[in-house]
């Protein structure tokens, strides 16, 4: 059951492809672990057993049948219950859209890695309609995260955090409008990418705030993320704002190393000061990549403002017809907050769209300086269920929208992160660092992130407590 | 609006919308509608430009003109 658990994505996709390994015993290994770990962790909203093991069975008869398969052949994944999968009820969260007739189609993104060759083994847990940077849900329970079952996965993509952490898939896809991949990346301790606004198509996906929402996938390595996303690239008219772009594959540099590159540290708003942990992430990545200088990146606090009244007034539109029959079926932290987003003035909407476009030259000005920048992920790392509030700046505040500080205002502006993990020396529990490119260099944020791997900087280990378990 | 923004306010804004909130949830909107007002404030501080408020959606062309 624990053989293929941490095995990367790429190693089983070559192993099954080369006719060593049947996909249906990897199929079957995952099934059994996602049986033996869901129930504690709660990350799958649906197990998809049935589809599962018939994809596996038509993969194994085309491989002995000598027909070429992809370079993820039998390699399982789960996307978050926002992305349409043809017979399930896309949730995203809700109690709600539990009404809803099951969707007909795959999102494109799910048919892109299974025509890469992988199997999709369920659906999985998030927060209530991506509002979420926590993880708890209040209609279905909280995702909780391997490295500790008391403690938050992070969200909104808890269940891609959770599961892909605990070794029931080796990728996931995500959704991250404002650090929703990132966030549970830092927390669970893995390798998340938010490519660029309008990068990867988000058709057949449930939007949160269409102009700031992204899809990528997570995985527990450099290697196995770069991968996924070379199989996820390609334009797709389902999605308005997918732009026309060839798909730029970043595997064949994945090893060119950081050499010539000018890294930079972000200063002013990033100083993470007030939270060591994040503190001591950012210095071991500063000092491993030789980032020479510290950025004041102006703007950032008016960006992730932008951000916050955008996601809100966005959401809240989408929602305003549900929240005016059915208030009582939301999750009371998303209900209070999208209801708020109905009420305030267009004139801080327009205002934010023009300061985010502001921010967005600052930080192309920067990129004329610096090729990728340094940055926190998260302040802390992952903070035990229901914990309300977190000290930020001397302050005690909301913890919800906090763990969030750092993603959001790179979201905002769409630029392309990876966050890669750490372990905090303090704590034993991961912990992230964000690497940002300007926009469509996603190559740049990989090639570090592989550098950082190669280097031993990240994170390599899986959960302890999980595989104290699984020796049980 | 922000801090000075109470109950009364919150009832207008919301007959505006043509929204009822239900009672127990008034309180936790309004803190909500003060935390975006906050929000909102810190906007002041760019020094916006006409085309910036020209070009407010065109995120993905200019993230395209970005990239040479």
């Amino acid at each position: 059951m624990t053989e293929y658990a941490f095995m990367p994505a790429a190693a089983i996709g070559g192993a099954v492809g080369r006719g060593e390994v049947p996909a249906a015993a990897v199929v079957e290994a995952t099934l059994q672990r996602i049986a033996r770990h869901n129930p504690q962790l709660n990350c799958f909203s649906e197990v998809l057993a049935g589809r599962a093991r018939q994809r596996a069975a038509a993969l194994d008869a085309q491989i002995a049948a000598g027909v070429p398969v992809g370079p993820l052949a039998g390699v399982p994944f789960a996307a978050k219950n926002l992305y349409d999968i043809a017979g399930v009820v896309t949730l995203a969260g809700s109690r709600i859209k539990r009404d809803d007739p099951p969707a007909t189609h795959d999102a494109v993104l799910i048919q892109r890695l299974e025509a890469a060759g992988a199997i999709l083994v369920g659906a999985l847990a998030m927060g209530e309609y991506a509002y979420d940077f926590t993880g708890e849900n209040e209609h279905y329970g909280a995702c909780r995260n391997p490295w500790d079952s008391a403690r938050m996965s992070g969200g909104s993509s808890s269940g891609s955090g959770s599961a892909t952490a605990a070794g029931l898939a080796p990728i996931s896809l995500g959704s991250d409008t404002n650090g929703s991949i990132r966030v549970p990346a830092s927390l669970c301790g893995l390798f998340g990418l938010k490519p660029t606004y309008g990068r990867l198509p988000r058709s057949g996906s449930y939007p949160f705030s269409d102009s700031l929402d992204h899809l990528g996938p997570l995985a527990r390595n450099s290697t196995d993320l770069a991968l996924a996303y070379d199989c996820l690239q390609g334009f797709d008219g389902g999605d308005p704002a997918c732009a026309r772009l060839a798909p730029a594959p970043t595997l064949p540099g994945l090893e060119h190393g950081i050499e010539g590159l000018r890294i930079g540290l972000a200063g002013g708003y990033f100083d993470c000061s007030d939270f060591p942990e994040a503190e001591a992430a950012v210095a071991t990545v500063a000092s491993a990549l030789g980032a020479r200088q510290t950025l004041a990146l102006e703007g950032a606090d008016a960006g992730r403002s932008a951000a916050y009244l955008i996601t809100n007034a966005e959401g809240a539109a989408l929602h305003v017809d549900r929240l005016r029959q059915r208030p009582q079926d939301f999750d009371r932290d998303t209900r209070e907050r999208f209801l708020a987003g109905c009420l305030w003035p267009a004139q801080w909407y327009v205002r934010a769209q023009a300061v985010r476009r502001w921010w967005l030259e600052q930080m192309l000005e920067t990129f004329r300086e610096v090729d990728l920048i340094i940055a926190p992920a998260t302040p802390c790392t992952a903070p035990l269920v229901g914990t309300r509030t977190l000290k930020v700046r001397g302050e005690e505040q909301l913890l919800r929208p906090n763990l969030g500080l750092f993603t959001q205002p790179f979201s905002a502006i769409g630029l392309p992160v990876v966050s890669v993990p750490l372990l905090s020396a303090a704590s034993q529990l991961p912990i992230g660092v964000q690497l940002v490119a300007p926009p469509w260099r996603e190559d740049l944020c990989l090639r570090a992130a592989r550098e950082l791997e190669r280097q031993g900087v990240t994170l390599a280990t899986p959960p302890a407590q999980l595989v104290k378990e699984d020796e049980n | 609006m922000g801090e000075t923004l109470d109950q009364q306010d919150l009832l207008a804004l919301a007959r505006a919308a043509g929204i009822e909130i239900p009672a127990p949830y008034q309180a936790g909107v309004l803190t909500h509608l003060r935390v975006a007002a906050a929000m909102a404030q810190r906007l002041d501080a760019a020094p916006l430009s006409a085309e910036h408020l020209a070009a407010v959606f065109d995120l993905v062309a200019l993230a395209e003109a970005g990239d040479d």
